[in-house]
Order: structure tokens, then C-alpha cells, then sequence
């Protein structure tokens, strides 16, 4: 049960064409994925669904567009969603930008299953990372509260 | 409505309002205290009943206890008397029976003992069926109706003491009975405090009321079986409330109260409204009305407002009849006036001059109506306005201001001539007006047309100009010589011939000039001063100023004008013609050799124009192709994506083998449509590349929009613009080159683009339409951008002209599109408006053999 929801990848392209084989290529993976039409839609989606945690996400798209999608799932949703972003026509300052705010991959157009699958593996290894991280320090605040309990009155 | 309906409608809302409210929050005190005696109304049912149950106890251990004895049984054999006493008759007191009886097992009365003195009760009042009942059940209890009252009957069969079960046959019958007397009832009705109690009827049970405890009475009942298990009687049970029923009461008589408060109240407001303000008001509508102060002299005592508003009546009718008389006697005065006054300006509006009267402040007090045909203006608009004020030309305003000023500063009379806009002349005198102190008081003018007078003067002066310019501008040298020998008037062709200048010439006397002594022209003028004309031919001779010339003819006339004798002196001169007539032939020559390189020069020219535009056109469309390149780039990788990622899945699939021909097919299938979607965005991109010579064709004015915006639509994607497209669906064609308009669509969007870059909610819209003479066509690009600076509108079609950052514009964008929509005998139409947007329009003529089609 745990284990398909973390695999649920949420795709936002204009083209239909990208969609669509992108999708065809993430559930052949065993992957669920879901799609949405530009970066207003996308942020609709991730609200409803917080258990998605990876996204792929094209840079020019008309209304919300990828920059901007990653800024407002950063700065206002601020939710831990692992994006990955897609472009047809890269510019080194859009790049900049991305990483800037923090992005788990980028990929220029046209791109191979390969890459992509690559990309979302890396995003999946990064949230298991950050998972034990999490937890690691939350055993450790236990065993300090633990100890906290145990200590002398002193007064 | 009147005001006083209004008030009482608001009095009568507000009792409603008020005694609402009261009755609701009643309502729900009595809610609240019905809630709360409900429970304790029911505890009292309870304890009724098991109190009940306990008094009568002792009548159902009385008989169920005895009836399993065996004393009792041999009783029933021996029917010992005294037994019967001691252990029967004594008890019923006790046990608070009223009535035994006794039977055999023949059912033969063994014994009677009763407490009530009555006959009827000698014998078991029942039938006979009574005992077979008895026997079947060995135990039963039920009341019945006698003429004494209601009995509570209780049978039971006789058993010996060890059959406590009653299993074994009867061996006799026993029968007690309670009456239901009054004294009985009473008990009970004390059981509980407040309660009541009735019996009543089969027939009285409609009387049975619900239980109501908002009433603060709960009431219930018992049915009270007869021998065969019909009701025979309802015992029914009140149980009363104090509290609520006292709240209740006390409720009614609230309501009650308040009512008649309120209608107290209300009949005291209108009492009150009457008497303080309808009255008043009706009498001071009357008094008004007819203007009878009768009605108001109560009221004009009291010392309320409408006291004073009576008073103030009062006051302004005497006011008014003062006022009557008043002007009546100014009316008089006024005519007396108004005589004399018509004298004057009788004088004054039938003269021929305007005659004006102006204030210290230069406005008119009095204009005459000539003025109207001097200026065009009616003279009752003058009155108490300034010559500013009436929007006569600023030069006008200024010299009559200071005329009159002047008339004021000096007490001099003046005189000034001016030219009004009319075209007509006046002569304008202004006299001062002085008040009895001696100073100005005002300023009284009279205008007179001289238009005729200076009309004269202007042609007479005209004709001397003419006469001077005639003899100024003649090939001849003139001079008049007066009788002592000075030159009176030299022309300048005279001077020239004499090689001097004029002042020189002007200053000599022709009886002293050597050179005219010398070949006897001074005799000559001599004597022609005496009357006789005469005349040299082609004479050579150097002037006195030292130039040589040959004269052709010299003639002198003589003429007399105001008694004075003159000679007038014609020269010819011969060789400045000559010269002139061989440089002038030179200088035509030289003329047509220059046009001729002229000529060509120009046609070299317009080639290299031509050509050049080519050039320009081309680069400008480059610059286009440009900056359109990164929207085809993002074009064209979309469905390179997608065909990648097809086949890549594909052959991925291909290796797992899960493939059908159907998914292979539909695969394909969609990288063929990616293939030519592909190859259409290349191709048209490729066509918009080329350059070539301007090539007209017949075309779909809304293909060559759609071509365009389909390059453009890449570009505006990202750029977060909104594009709106309203083409016509009925165009007919035009005769254009595609390819260059197209390029002309495609700057005109670009630069839509620019301008709405910074606005919040960019918005391009492109229309096509046919225009209303049915011989154009046109599109139009609206954006709701920057707009375009008033300074700049005249200039954005010169090249190199632009707003744009320093290399992201050519400059020539406009330019160029003006220069090919000019070659289609098109025209722009461009509208703008700083920050609201602009508008370009492009209008190309419909293919001529479409606009006759079109008209028929």
C-alpha cells in the first residue's frame, strides 16, 4: 500500500504528444502517473494529492509556467515534491534559476525514456534519503525526551 | 402621507415590536418551566401509583392469604359461627373490607358478614357464571357497579393449608368487596398533594382529556375491569402543577396590563400629535393658504417652534404688503426714467456711429445698434462686458484698453484708427465723462466707418506703387530733370547704365556733368527744358562715374506737372543686352547637359533603391526569422519528443514482447502526424525565408493571418499573453504578394508582443474584415500595451526609428511594412494611446474583377 503510493509521478506539459508517452513510458514502469495541463492545474493537483512526491514539469507553458511552478510549489505550497524539469529551448539563466530553487533534474527536448526514468529514480532515492534522515532524527529526539523524563527533580 | 400618519404608523410598529418581544421571551421562560416540572409531574405519577398499590395490599392479602387454610375449609363444612367471628368478622375493619361472603363447594352462601347496612348485599350480587370463572382461574379480582356504589370485588377458591398452589379442587368459594365511597376516594386523592380524582363511565371516556402539561395539569387514568373483562368504570387521575398553572395565570394578566399600557400610551400620543401638531399645521396651511392671519393669532402666542413658524407668517405677510407699496412707487419713478431715457438713445441709436460708454473697468454701460454692423455682434451683448471678455482679437483689445486708459490717466480727449476683423476701418474718438468732483467717471466713445475714405487712400497709394514699380522694372534707363539742372527721380536701371549708385547720381546736376558738356547734352537739356523734345542714337561715350557704354537711343521729353518745367530722360543701353543674350544662350546649353545627367543619375538611382529595399526588406525578415527561431525551436522539439519517446517505448516493448499490431499501428500512426506537423512548421518556415521579387497572386486574405500567426503563436506561448482572433468568414480575395504580407502581419504582432510585455493582463487581438466601401480589406492588430508617445506617432514608419533597447530593434520593422503595404497601394491606419494600447490597421484594395462582383 505504502509502496504504490510513493510511486505516483505527476506529469504537466501542454502537449498532448509529451503527455501522453511520457505517461505510456511511466506506467510501463510501474509507475501511476497523472497529468495535468499547465502549472495552474498541476499545483490544483498536487494540493488534492499530497501523497505525490515527484513531478515532471516543462518550462514554457503558457499561464503558470515551469519556473513559476517550481517557485509556488516551493515558496507557497511548500510541500517536499521532487521536480524535475523538461524544456524544448534551454537558456543557461532559466537553467541557473531552476537550480537556484532547487530542482532534482533537468532534461532538454527531445530526451530519452532512459533519461527520464533515470531522473525519476534519483528523485525516489533523494525522498528515501531525506525518509531515514526524518526518522533518524526523530529516534533521536524520542531518546533525548526519553532521557528528559528520567532526569532528578530539582526542586 | 402626512406626518402625523407616519409617526403613528411608527408608534403602532413599535408597541408591535415591543409587546412581541415581551410574549416571546414569555414564551420561553414558560418553556423552560414546563421542561422543568415535566420531570417532577412524572415522579408524582409514579409515587401515586405505588402508593395506590400499597393501600390496597391489605383487602388482596386479606383474601388470597386466608383461602389456603384448612380452618378455613372446615369452616366451610362446620360453618361455625364463632370461628367465623373471631377469625372472619373482626379482620374486615382491620384489613379495611367492607363486605365477605362465604360458599359451599355447592355454591350455597355459608356466610355473610357486611359493614354497610344494605339489602341488595344479602346474596353475591353476581351470576352464577361467576363461580365457574372463579373456578378455572382460583384467584380474580374485578369492580362492579351497584346501586350503592362501585365495589372492588376479590374472589378466591378455598384450598387446605398445604395447597398453597390451589392445585387440589375448590373446597369452597370466598368473596371480599372494597366500596368505592366517597370516604374511600378521598383517601387516595390524598396520596398525592394537588391531584384529582374521578370515576367515570365507558360512556364518559371522551371526556378524558390529553395530557397537557404546558397547562400545568398531567392527567392519566386506569381502567377498571368488570367481571367478564369489559371496562366497567374509568378511574381517572389529575395531577395539577401549581407552578405552572400560577404562571400561566400571572402570563394572562401580564398580557393583559401591557395592552391596555400600551393602547394608553398611543391613545396619549395621538392625543398629543393632534393637539401640538396637526392643529397648528392645518391652521398654518389655511392661513396660507387664503392669507387670512385670523386662524394664526392663538398660535403666533405660544412659544413652541410652530409658535415662531407663526409668528414668521405673520411677519413676512406684512412684509409683503409693505413691499407693495414700495413698488408701486418705484414703478412710477422708473417710467419717469425710462422717458427721458428714451430721448437720449434715440439720439444716440440713430446716428452713424457707434457710440459706446465704458466704466472705469473698461466694460461696456452703453452701445449703440450700429455696433452690430460694425463688429457682427448684437449690442445687447456688450453690455457689462470687456472687450476681452466679448473675444475680440488680442492685438484690438490691447490698443482700445489703451485708449482708454489713456482717456482716464490724461482727461484728454483721443483719436485712434484701427481695422476691425470685419474688414471695416474706424475712426475712433473717445471723450472723458467727469462726475461732479472732477474726475473721469467714464469714457463716451464714437466710432465712424471710414472703410470709403481709407479704401481711397489704399488705391491711390496702390497706383503710386504701381507707376514707381513700373519704372523701377523697366530695361530703360528714366530720369527726370528738374529746371535748375538736379535730378529729380532716377530709376535703378539708370543708375546701373551710369555705373553709379543712386544717392550719386541723385546728387549730380546734369548743367555741371563735364561728360555731358562734352557731347552737348547739357545744351540739349536746356533746351528741351524750353519745350522741345529731342533725341540721340547709338552714341558711345564714358559716364561721368567712369563706365563705358554705347547708347542706343537718348531722348528727352519735356513736360510740365504744377507749373513746373521737367525733362524726362529715356536711355537705351546696347551693350548689356548683348552680353546678356550670349549668356543666356550659354546657360541653356549648359541646362539641358546638366538635366540630362540628371536624368540619369535618377535612373541609376531608383535601381539602387530598388535594390536596396530588397535588401532591407530581407533583413528584416531575417531579424524576424530570428527572434521567431527559439518559439520553432520549442516547436519543433515538442514532436521530436514525442517521436522519441514512441519509439524508444516501442522497442522497449518489442524486447519484453508484449506488443500487438493494433499498438505498433496506432504508434506509428502518431509519429506520421509528428513527422508532418513537423515538416509544415519547416516548410512554411522555409517559404517565409525566401527572398524573392515581389510576386502577386490571387490569395485567401485570412490563409496569409492564419500562416502568420501560426509563426507567431509559438512565441506569444510562454510570454503568458492572451491572442484572440476574430476573422471574418466572408473575404474576398486579394491580389498580393503572401509572402510580404505576411512578414508585414508578422512585425506588426511582434511588436504587439513588445508593448504588452509589461502589462499585467496582456491581451493581442487580430481581426480581418472587409471594409464598408466593398473595395478594401483590412487587418487589424490590437494590443493593450504601452502605447505610443504623442512625440513618436509621427515618426515610427522612418527608418531606423526605434524604442527599443539598443540591439534588440533593426528599426526598420515599420518602415519596411510601410514600404510593402505602400507598394500593394495599401495604407496604414494606426491609433494609439499611452498605456492604453495601440492599433494597426493594414487596408489592401480587393482584387479588382471581386469588387465588380462584389457590387453587382
Amino acid at each position: 500500500m505504502n509502496k504504490t503510493l510513493e510511486k505516483k509521478v505527476l506529469i504537466i506539459d501542454d502537449e498532448e504528444i509529451i503527455r501522453v508517452t511520457l505517461k505510456d513510458a511511466l506506467e510501463d514502469e510501474g509507475y501511476t502517473a497523472l497529468i495535468a495541463d499547465n502549472g495552474e492545474e498541476g499545483l490544483d493537483v498536487l494540493r488534492a494529492d499530497p501523497s505525490i512526491k515527484i513531478a515532471i514539469c516543462d518550462i514554457m507553458m503558457p499561464k503558470v509556467d515551469g519556473i513559476e511552478f517550481l517557485r509556488r510549489v516551493r515558496y507557497h505550497l511548500a510541500i517536499c515534491v521532487e521536480i524535475i524539469l523538461v524544456t524544448g529551448h534551454s537558456t543557461m539563466e532559466k537553467c541557473l534559476e531552476a537550480i537556484e530553487i532547487g530542482i532534482c533534474g533537468y532534461l532538454c527536448k527531445p530526451f530519452n525514456i532512459e533519461d527520464v526514468l533515470n531522473n525519476v529514480r534519483r528523485a525516489e532515492r533523494n525522498i528515501e534519503e531525506r525518509k531515514n534522515m526524518v526518522s533518524q532524527a526523530l529516534n533521536e529526539t524520542q531518546k533525548q525526551q526519553k532521557r528528559d523524563v528520567y532526569l532528578p527533580d530539582e526542586d | 402621507m402626512k406626518i402625523q400618519t407616519r409617526f403613528i404608523i411608527l408608534v403602532l410598529l413599535a408597541i408591535i415590536l415591543w409587546s412581541g418581544t415581551l410574549y416571546f421571551y414569555k414564551y420561553l421562560e414558560k418553556k423552560r418551566l414546563v421542561a422543568f416540572f415535566q420531570d417532577e409531574v412524572l415522579e408524582k405519577h409514579f409515587n401515586f401509583d405505588k402508593i395506590l398499590s400499597l393501600k390496597r395490599a391489605p383487602f388482596r392479602a386479606f383474601v388470597y392469604d386466608n383461602t389456603y387454610w384448612d380452618e378455613m375449609v372446615d369452616f366451610v363444612k362446620t360453618k361455625d359461627k364463632i370461628w367465623a367471628k373471631i377469625n372472619i368478622d373482626d379482620s374486615l375493619e382491620a384489613y379495611d373490607i367492607d363486605m365477605v361472603w362465604v360458599y359451599g363447594i355447592e355454591e350455597s352462601l355459608v356466610h355473610f358478614k357486611s359493614r354497610i347496612q344494605n339489602d341488595i348485599f344479602q346474596t353475591f350480587p353476581l351470576p352464577k357464571d361467576v363461580f365457574e370463572k372463579l373456578v378455572k382461574e382460583r384467584l380474580c379480582h374485578f369492580f362492579l357497579d351497584t346501586s350503592a356504589g362501585l365495589l372492588e370485588i376479590r374472589g378466591a377458591t378455598v384450598h387446605p393449608s398445604l395447597d398453597e398452589k390451589r392445585a387440589t379442587p375448590p373446597q369452597g368459594y370466598f368473596w371480599a368487596a372494597k366500596l368505592w365511597d366517597q370516604t374511600y376516594l378521598d383517601e387516595i386523592k390524598r396520596i398525592v398533594v394537588g391531584s384529582q380524582i374521578k370515576i367515570l363511565s365507558p360512556d364518559e371516556k371522551k371526556l378524558i382529556k390529553e395530557d397537557k402539561i404546558e397547562e400545568g395539569v398531567h392527567t392519566f387514568y386506569k381502567v377498571l375491569f368488570g367481571w367478564d373483562g369489559s371496562p366497567e368504570k374509568y378511574f381517572l387521575v389529575s395531577i395539577v402543577s401549581s407552578y405552572i398553572q400560577n404562571f400561566n395565570r400571572r402570563l394572562k394578566r401580564d398580557i393583559f396590563v401591557l395592552v391596555l399600557f400600551l393602547a394608553g400610551i398611543f391613545a396619549w400620543f395621538i392625543f398629543f400629535m393632534v393637539i401640538w401638531i396637526a392643529v397648528p399645521l392645518k391652521r398654518m396651511y389655511r392661513s396660507l393658504k387664503i392669507g387670512d392671519l385670523a386662524h394664526l393669532e392663538d398660535l403666533a402666542k405660544r412659544h413652541s417652534e410652530l409658535g415662531v413658524f407663526a409668528q414668521l407668517i405673520e411677519r413676512s405677510e406684512k412684509q409683503k404688503e409693505a413691499l407693495k407699496g414700495e413698488v408701486d412707487q418705484r414703478k412710477k419713478v422708473e417710467k419717469e426714467l425710462r422717458v427721458s431715457e428714451e430721448k437720449f438713445r434715440a439720439l444716440a441709436e440713430n446716428s452713424y456711429d457707434t457710440i459706446m460708454r465704458f466704466d472705469k473697468e473698461h466694460r461696456h454701460l452703453y452701445v449703440n445698434p450700429v455696433v452690430e454692423a460694425q463688429t457682427g455682434i448684437p449690442p445687447e451683448e456688450f453690455i457689462g462686458k470687456t472687450h476681452a471678455e466679448l473675444g475680440f482679437p488680442k492685438d484690438l483689445v490691447e490698443l482700445w484698453e489703451e485708449v482708454i486708459q489713456r482717456v482716464f490717466d490724461s482727461k484728454q480727449a483721443q483719436r485712434v484708427e484701427f481695422k476691425l476683423p470685419t474688414g471695416i476701418w474706424i475712426d475712433w474718438l473717445l471723450i472723458p465723462e467727469f462726475s461732479p468732483k472732477g474726475e473721469v467717471k467714464a469714457v463716451v466713445t464714437s466710432a465712424r466707418d471710414i472703410t470709403s475714405r481709407k479704401d481711397a487712400e489704399n488705391k491711390l497709394k496702390a497706383a503710386y506703387r504701381m507707376t514707381y514699380d513700373i519704372l523701377e522694372k523697366a530695361p530703360f534707363g528714366i530720369y527726370v530733370v528738374s529746371e535748375d539742372g538736379s535730378i529729380e527721380y532716377v530709376n535703378s536701371a539708370m543708375v546701373q547704365i551710369a555705373g553709379s549708385n543712386y544717392e550719386q547720381f541723385k546728387g549730380a546736376n546734369v548743367f555741371n556733368l563735364p561728360t555731358y558738356k562734352e557731347i552737348g547734352l547739357a545744351k540739349k537739356i536746356k533746351v528741351a527744358l524750353e519745350g522741345k523734345s529731342f533725341m540721340l542714337q547709338n552714341i558711345e561715350y564714358t559716364s561721368y562715374f567712369g563706365k563705358k557704354t554705347t547708347i542706343r537711343n537718348f531722348e528727352g521729353i519735356p513736360f510740365e506737372t504744377e507749373g513746373a518745367k521737367k525733362v524726362l530722360i529715356f536711355v537705351e543701353e546696347i551693350t548689356e543686352l548683348k552680353k546678356a543674350e550670349s549668356a543666356l544662350k550659354e546657360s541653356y546649353h549648359n541646362l539641358e547637359e546638366a538635366k540630362q545627367k540628371v536624368s540619369q543619375y535618377a535612373k541609376e538611382m531608383e535601381e539602387l533603391v530598388k535594390k536596396r529595399t530588397e535588401q532591407l526588406v530581407f533583413a528584416e525578415k531575417m531579424s524576424a526569422v530570428g527572434v521567431l527561431s527559439a518559439g520553432v525551436a520549442h516547436e519543433l522539439s515538442q514532436p521530436l519528443t514525442g517521436i522519441n519517446l514512441f519509439s524508444q517505448g516501442m522497442r522497449r516493448k518489442l524486447k519484453k514482447k508484449k506488443v500487438s499490431p493494433e499498438f505498433l499501428e496506432e504508434r506509428l500512426l502518431e509519429i506520421e502526424r509528428q513527422v508532418v506537423r513537423m515538416a509544415k512548421i519547416i516548410d512554411h518556415l522555409r517559404t517565409f525565408c525566401r527572398q524573392s521579387e515581389m510576386a502577386l497572386n490571387l490569395c485567401n486574405f485570412n490563409e496569409i493571418v492564419k500562416n502568420s500567426l501560426m509563426l507567431f503563436r509559438m512565441q506569444i506561448k510562454t510570454a503568458n499573453i492572451i491572442l484572440n482572433e476574430e476573422l471574418s468568414s466572408e473575404l474576398p480575395p486579394v491580389h498580393v504578394d503572401e509572402n510580404m504580407i505576411e512578414q508585414v502581419i508578422i512585425n506588426l504582432l511582434m511588436n504587439a508582443k513588445d508593448a504588452v510585455k509589461n502589462t499585467k493582463e496582456g491581451e493581442i487581438i487580430v481581426t480581418t474584415a472587409c471594409a464598408e466601401d466593398k473595395e478594401n480589406i483590412w487587418v487589424e492588430v490590437r494590443d493593450n500595451g504601452c502605447g505610443i508617445v504623442k512625440e513618436n506617432m509621427g515618426k515610427i514608419f522612418q527608418p531606423f526609428f526605434t524604442t527599443k533597447d539598443p540591439g534588440r530593434g533593426t528599426g526598420l520593422g515599420l518602415s519596411v511594412c510601410y514600404g510593402i503595404v505602400t507598394e500593394h497601394a495599401g495604407e496604414f491606419k494606426v491609433e494609439s494611446e499611452p498605456d492604453k494600447g495601440t492599433l494597426f490597421r493594414v487596408i489592401l484594395p480587393i482584387a479588382p474583377q471581386h469588387v465588380k462582383e462584389d457590387k453587382e
